[in-house]
């Protein structure tokens, strides 16, 4: 039997590879083949939402989504390093690679609907958390159908919402980000 | 938009799991009984490409697919993959420790 250690540094960066530098680069190369008007919807998840983070940080990765693409992913290497050196907590980050990947995603999303939008572009760019999805990567768990968990998702692919690109969704909805924040 | 025909260009990393699933939704009861599907005579077609977006030469190589067979381009892209690892990454804790701030019918069952 091959004995597998994994370290809390290995999970970040292997998650981070995926759920951020993954969708941050599908988002990047295809933004510019969608038609005016189009859509394009990262699915993220209620486990971006900013509440198990330090106020500082809060401020620091709300600011860094109004900033550039640049910002958010210094913010997910400054969470790379801190957890390199086990000091994570006290600098205010939750435990959970995939919580702060999905924060991520939530906030190159923002900051790249933003880019979009100054330079003249109509694609709507949004994020959403479609729920707790009884999935294969939920292990089975989550109180919500396929068919429900990709409501979200399909409402912002397809469906009529007034115009809006950059918003955080679940159901036909725009959530806080950040809810100390009023973001 | 494009209201008419739609085109599902469904990806995975794995292929026999991208195909499967496509089967999967091709024989769905309620999309067969609802004629969605361009094979029960619907708008809607399904088809399956490999994707791996941790691999930069994987998303290219779908990126020139696209652009070969959609030269005026695309009209939505949903991104929708991703990991949760075991460890230092438990997808329930988070989601759970969240749910503590949400009500039961914010996920309207």
């Amino acid at each position: 039997m091959k004995l597998i250690v994994t370290t809390d540094v290995d999970v970040v960066k292997a998650t981070l590879k995926t759920n951020y530098y993954g969708t941050l680069a599908m988002t990047q190369e295809f933004l510019p083949l969608i038609r005016p008007k189009g859509r394009l919807v990262n699915v993220a998840s209620s486990s971006g939402v900013l509440i198990p983070y330090s106020e500082s940080l809060k401020k620091a990765l709300t600011d860094a989504a109004k900033t550039s693409v640049n910002a958010c992913t210094d913010m997910m290497e400054k969470f790379t390093a801190d957890v390199q050196a086990n000091n994570h907590k006290a600098e205010g980050w939750p435990s959970s690679a995939y919580a702060v990947s999905k924060a991520g995603e939530i906030a190159f999303t923002k900051a790249i609907a933003m880019e979009h939008e100054q330079s003249g572009g109509t694609v709507l760019v949004n994020v959403c958390d479609p729920g707790y999805t009884n999935t294969d990567m939920s292990k089975g768990k989550g109180p919500l159908t396929v068919d429900e968990g990709a409501s979200t998702p399909v409402f912002l692919g397809l469906g009529e919402f007034g115009g809006q690109s950059g918003g955080f969704w679940k159901l036909e909805n725009i959530i806080e980000w950040c809810p100390t924040l009023g973001i | 938009m494009n209201s008419g025909p739609l085109l599902v260009h469904l990806t995975a990393r794995s292929s026999a799991r991208g195909e499967e699933a496509v089967k999967t939704i091709l024989s769905d009861p309620q999309l067969i009984a609802a004629k969605a599907l361009s094979q029960d005579g619907g708008l809607t077609t399904i088809t399956f490409n490999s994707l791996d977006i941790d691999d930069e030469t994987s998303i290219e190589k779908f990126k020139e697919l696209i652009k070969s067979e959609h030269p005026d381009g695309i009209d939505i892209l949903i991104n929708n993959a991703g990991i949760a690892l075991e460890g230092f990454s438990k997808i329930e804790t988070a989601c759970l420790q969240l749910r503590r701030y949400e009500t039961n019918s914010y996920y309207r069952r």
